[in-house]
């Protein structure tokens, strides 16, 4: 009877969007959970001295109106952000999987899952920035699946078909949707969308056994990603973040070999390669984390960032860039030291 | 620790019988307890709730859960009569502050928002919910010291917002209504315990601090280093090495073995 209450047993509501039509739909599908009527989503998420870990146990869901910052500029602890036409959007706020690296978890004061049902103020905003972009002769690149995973919550909430069909009529967008996800029935259900690029994140097999909780396995991964190229969609992948674990060397040599083996390689346009690092501050939070050893590093800590040292970083990646170099050119691996 | 809170004798008795608590005299509120619980009765209204909480919290660090149980109100509509309530919002009527406690754990009662009015209610205000007098000054208070998922209330419907109940028929059924939950409260006790455990110092860092003698600043330090040395499975017995039997007399000597530890510890 006291058992851990399940994944969104409460279901938080802002007034304002009571009646909107996406939260109709998403309270559909979960007929059993308490409904609760809030003022503003902050009354939950932004509570002090909330309990995240335990939360991610328990996780409940907030539906909310976004009211402002709809899109924002990319930072240096972000891909993408070379090109000066990044932006990245956050209607959702928190993720259903919990990888112990994740700098989520020093973001944010809890656990719960925000979703911002008014996409279409979004999807204006969006447009307004392609109209304004600062380099015309390149597309608006808008990643709308970094503080969260669109695909994994599609179950949920259902966005990424919205943000699919709006993305078909936007020729001047690149839509990036990252993902760590198994997902095969929105694939079946929609045909490739030009305009979209669907980005696997890929860990080796022992990484996301160990540090990647609630996560699909590796081959699960890599299964929906050929799933995807075979139907046509554009994909890239990001090997992000490398990580300093126990015979690292080996880990990360069968893992790039099992990507060479599997991966179809032609259909790539980009491997994003990176080693962790963080914000000082959320990693100040995120060292609260019970159980992992990962946070625990000694790390070097250096202009409000966390990483490793220098040396083991170039030493990380170039393994993994070299061994990259068999299956795609150099000039499409983006790193990030 | 369990804190349990209530405004009224008649609300405390019975509890104190299914609990087994027993009055301590020399507090400024009427307090019972065993090991596991304290109980603090704390009169009626959100500012008597809130005092009452915040001094136990303050005046008894142990505690790791609190609980607020008592009576309420409620239309005809909304709940019946002499039915358990767990409540999943409270909304202040005078502030109209909201506090959201966090509800992770299956437990077998209904769910209910709750207002917290100021005056006995005597008629039907059209509230969606549960009415009382006490619960959102006691969770105000409760959320200073705990996580929001460390705070519970459950209420008990004694009138139909009439403002008027039989005080005896009352005190009969509120008696067997809580002998009816009484897992559920050592649910509550047991969670407390453990949440206990789970937040006390590890051995190692008491076991550092007994034989330095180190600043604040320095065990913040030792706390920090330790936690991700035991993460990362360290190997206590290095530690213990460094260790004396006692602490050095001097500061020199505390400082030499603080450098040391930290070396260790940080890998």
């Amino acid at each position: 009877m006291y058992s851990k209450a399940k994944h969104f047993s409460h279901i938080y509501v802002e007034g304002m969007v009571m009646d909107h039509p996406r939260t109709r739909e998403v309270l559909k599908r979960f007929p059993r959970s308490q409904l609760i009527p809030i003022d503003d989503y902050q009354n939950v998420f932004g509570r002090s001295r909330q309990d995240f870990w335990r939360q991610k146990a328990s996780p409940k869901l907030v539906l909310a109106h976004k009211k402002e910052n709809l899109l924002y500029k990319g930072n240096v602890f972000l891909q993408g952000n070379e090109s000066p036409n990044f932006c990245y959007t956050a209607q959702v706020l928190n993720c259903p999987y919990d990888c112990h690296y994740c700098y989520l978890q020093g973001m944010y004061a809890g656990a719960n899952i925000v979703a911002f049902v008014n996409l279409e103020d979004t999807f204006r905003a969006a447009e307004e920035a392609c109209a304004t972009r600062p380099d015309p002769k390149r597309p608006l690149h808008l990643a709308i699946s970094y503080d969260t995973d669109l695909l994994a919550l599609e179950g949920i909430l259902g966005f990424g078909r919205d943000w699919l069909r709006w993305a078909e009529s936007q020729p001047d967008m690149l839509v990036e949707i990252r993902t760590k996800s198994a997902i095969h029935r929105l694939l079946a259900e929609f045909p490739p969308v030009d305009t979209v690029r669907l980005a696997w994140t890929l860990s080796p097999d022992p990484v996301a056994r160990q540090y990647e909780e609630g996560a699909p396995s590796l081959d699960a991964r890599i299964k929906a990603l050929k799933h995807a190229a075979d139907k046509g969609w554009r994909i890239s992948i990001c090997l992000d973040p490398v990580l300093m674990v126990p015979g690292h060397h080996r880990v990360y040599s069968e893992f790039v070999h099992k990507l060479e083996r599997e991966l179809p390689w032609p259909q790539v346009e980009q491997v994003e390669l990176g080693v962790f690092r963080m914000s000082s501050t959320h990693f100040k939070r995120m060292q609260k984390r019970p159980g992992t050893d990962l946070l625990h590093y000694p790390f070097e800590h250096a202009n409000n960032a966390v990483s490793y040292k220098l040396e083991e970083r170039k030493e990380l990646v170039s393994e993994v860039f070299v061994q990259l170099q068999n299956s795609i050119s150099e000039e499409k691996i983006h790193l990030w030291i | 620790m369990l804190l349990v809170t209530v405004a009224l004798m008649i609300e405390a008795r019975p509890l104190c019988a299914q609990l087994g608590l027993k009055a301590v005299s020399g507090h400024s509120y009427p307090v019972f307890q065993n090991g596991k619980t304290i109980l603090v009765v704390s009169g009626t209204g959100a500012l008597n709730a809130s005092a009452s909480a915040g001094w136990a919290l303050g005046r008894f660090p142990e505690i790791s859960m609190a609980l607020n149980i008592g009576f309420a109100g409620a239309s005809e509509t909304v709940a019946s009569m002499h039915e358990w309530r767990y409540i999943h919002s409270i909304r202040d009527e005078a502030s109209g502050h909201m506090g959201i406690p966090d509800i992770l754990w299956n437990h077998p009662f209904k769910e209910s928002a709750l207002l917290t009015v100021g005056k006995v209610l005597r008629e039907d205000i059209g509230w969606k919910g549960l009415v009382d007098m006490e619960g959102s000054g006691f969770y105000q208070a409760a959320r200073r010291s705990l996580a929001p998922d460390r705070i519970a209330l459950l209420k008990w419907i004694s009138d139909y917002l009439t403002g008027e109940i039989d005080v005896k028929i009352t005190e009969r059924k509120y008696a067997n209504a809580i002998a009816e939950i009484g897992d559920f409260l050592n649910h509550l006790e047991e969670e407390a315990s453990t949440c206990a455990v789970e937040e006390a110092q590890s051995p190692y860092f008491e076991m550092i601090q007994q034989r330095l003698r180190l600043s604040q600043t320095q065990l913040l330090f030792i706390e920090k280093w330790l936690a991700g040395y035991i993460a990362r499975g360290g190997d206590w017995q290095l530690v213990e090495d460094l260790l004396p039997e006692e602490p050095p007399k001097h500061k020199s000597g505390n400082a030499r073995i603080f450098e040391q530890l930290k070396n260790v510890l940080k890998g």
